[in-house]
């Protein structure tokens, strides 16, 4: 037993939260990266704008 | 006689709010979207008070205490909502909008999905169910206070409902964002206060979830009290589903993504609201079950919230539970008031009425409809007629299957094309509503939001493959909004210098050796 409950129905129910703060942390620092070459994408996209590039 | 203080410093409050910011919505843009400014705290409470109704301190305690755990299957699908909300639209979302010029998420689908029909039949389903939904919230703002205030239903409904039109009208999305923030807050800190004093009186979760199997083991089972749901995965999986991935079909929901100040602010944003959801989410439902062995003789098991919060915390900490509780259904309706005055405003009287209309008239002429919108709907919960309010019964589930695989292909998918997106909006919008008009739920097994939305996905997949393809500049905008779409090589370097920074050095060698201008090889 699992704080008076079975393990399939803790694990069901109430490990949710806590997965769900680690996921969120996680998908952080992924984004975070994802937000670096982004970041870099932009400024080539805003050069290769001012060049003449497609206009949109 | 604290109950009526408190609440008239929380509804003056309110009204203030609109009043502060009525004086700083200058264009259509900062009135109807917040200016696109709005940082990551307040888009992450905006998000989640938006999306979490009254419900959560009456209807959903209210289920656990009836049929035990089985309930909390809503609050693991409600608990990552926010993961997959703004993880997968957020970011990509505010781009797309930003670079198609929208103020309104109808306005966004057409854009995207072009052609007249995709307006036309996304603003019928949004208007019809998105008002249905306003409707009841009103209604449910004026029962909740007449039966915590003993005031006549009339004037409560007027009180409750009058305060949302106001700063609703007067400040725009600006005021209902920080109306959201601070009703967030209030909600959170009550919920979490009536649990941690709720649980010091069963002994823990230990103690609690002890208590109930000795009352009925089946509580803490994982089919319900009685096990009457014993084996129906269908119904499991509609339960999960509808609240981790239908926020993503709400319009008053997604236009929150439209609002961030910038992309990049997702993280932030997702990171809050799944911390917000953990605390506020799971908390109501773990109430209700401390209900069954604190208030085994509860009459209206509604009630089990705020009976708690009245025996266990002093009279003013209780009356600002009952504020929270107001404050869980003005979020909600305040959001849902705010997309009438911009569907109404920018999809019907900018589309239709007056092409050419300006930006101080466009700004008007949203004021006046929720204005107008708001006291109708106000006069209609007074009437209270028999069957307009069963419309929120399948609101969320009819929104959810119209709209969410339109959202999401908009900015995953480009070759979702205007055919898919309506024949998946009507088939998926059709499906949810005949389910839960006809109950195939109680026959099939299957939940009705888990009916719409598979048609409604496969609509969009088959539907896709007919009609005229996405337009290229369209294309092309999906694929700027996810930053794929392809620069010259030599402008690009910094992307892989950054993935792969031991390049930069084979980089420097290579322009310095003058190999790239001589060979005129160029890194992909």
């Amino acid at each position: 037993m699992i704080f008076g409950l079975q393990p399939v129905v803790f694990f069901a129910f109430l490990s949710w939260p806590v997965t769900y703060i680690v996921v969120a942390v996680i998908m952080y620092f992924v984004m975070a990266k994802h937000d670096r070459k982004e970041e870099e994408w932009e400024k080539a996209y805003e050069k290769w704008q001012a060049q003449g590039g497609e206009s949109k | 006689m604290t109950e009526y203080i408190v609440l008239g410093i929380y509804l003056v409050g309110m009204i203030y709010i609109g009043i502060y910011w009525s004086k700083r919505s200058k264009d259509s843009e900062s009135y109807l979207l917040g200016g696109r400014k709005i940082g990551a705290v307040l888009t992450a409470l905006t998000l989640q008070t938006t999306s979490m109704s009254g419900y959560m301190f009456m209807g959903g305690p209210a289920q656990s205490y009836k049929d035990g755990y089985f309930t909390l299957w809503y609050a693991v699908g409600d608990g990552g909502g926010a993961i997959f909300n703004v993880g997968i639209l957020g970011k990509r979302m505010r781009r797309l909008s930003y670079y198609m010029g929208c103020l309104s998420p109808v306005e966004y689908l057409e854009r995207r999905y072009p052609g007249p029909a995709t307006r036309a039949i996304a603003g019928v389903i949004a208007i019809i169910f998105v008002y249905g939904y306003v409707l009841a919230q009103f209604l449910s703002a004026g029962k909740t206070m007449s039966a915590l205030l003993h005031i006549p239903l009339p004037i409560a409904i007027i009180i409750g409902a009058g305060v949302i039109v106001f700063y609703t009208f007067a400040g725009g999305y600006l005021a209902v964002a920080w109306t959201d923030f601070f009703q967030g807050i209030i909600m959170v800190v009550s919920m979490v206060v009536i649990f941690i004093m709720a649980m010091s009186q069963v002994g823990g979760l230990t103690g609690l979830n002890e208590s109930l199997t000795q009352i009925d083991p089946t509580i803490t089972g994982m089919w319900g009290r009685g096990n009457i749901y014993m084996g129906q995965w269908g119904v499991v999986a509609g339960a999960v589903l509808i609240y981790l991935v239908g926020y993503m079909g709400l319009p008053h929901v997604v236009i929150r993504h439209m609002a961030m100040e910038s992309p990049r602010l997702a993280k932030q944003t997702l990171l809050i609201a799944t911390v917000w959801n953990q605390l506020f989410i799971f908390v109501p439902y773990i109430i209700g079950l401390m209900g069954i062995v604190l208030l085994p003789d509860l009459n209206d098991p509604e009630m089990v919230v705020l009976t708690l919060a009245y025996k266990l915390l002093p009279s003013v900490l209780a009356a600002i539970v009952l504020v929270a509780i107001m404050s869980a259904i003005m979020s909600t309706a305040d959001a849902q008031l705010m997309l009438m005055g911009t569907m109404l405003g920018r999809d019907i009287y900018q589309r239709y009425v007056n092409k050419d209309a300006t930006d101080k008239q466009l700004m008007m002429v949203s004021r006046v409809c929720i204005l107008v919108v708001g006291l109708l709907s106000i006069v209609i919960a007074l009437i209270n007629p028999p069957g307009v309010f069963s419309i929120v019964i399948f609101s969320f589930s009819s929104l959810g299957s119209a709209f969410l695989p339109s959202y999401v292909c908009a900015v995953w998918w480009k070759k979702a094309n205007t055919t898919g997106c309506i024949a998946s909006m009507i088939l998926g919008c059709a499906t949810a509503t005949t389910w839960a008009a006809f109950d195939l739920a109680s026959v099939t097994g299957f939940h009705q939001f888990f009916a719409g939305i598979i048609v409604s996905i496969l609509a969009m997949i088959i539907g896709s493959q007919f009609g005229k393809p996405t337009p290229k500049d369209v294309s092309d905008l999906v694929d700027r909004a996810a930053c794929k779409t392809k620069i010259p090589a030599g402008l690009a370097t910094a992307n892989y210098k950054q993935i792969a920074p031991e390049t930069s050095g084979v980089l420097t060698f290579l322009k310095e050796s003058d190999f790239m201008r001589e060979t005129g090889f160029q890194p992909v």
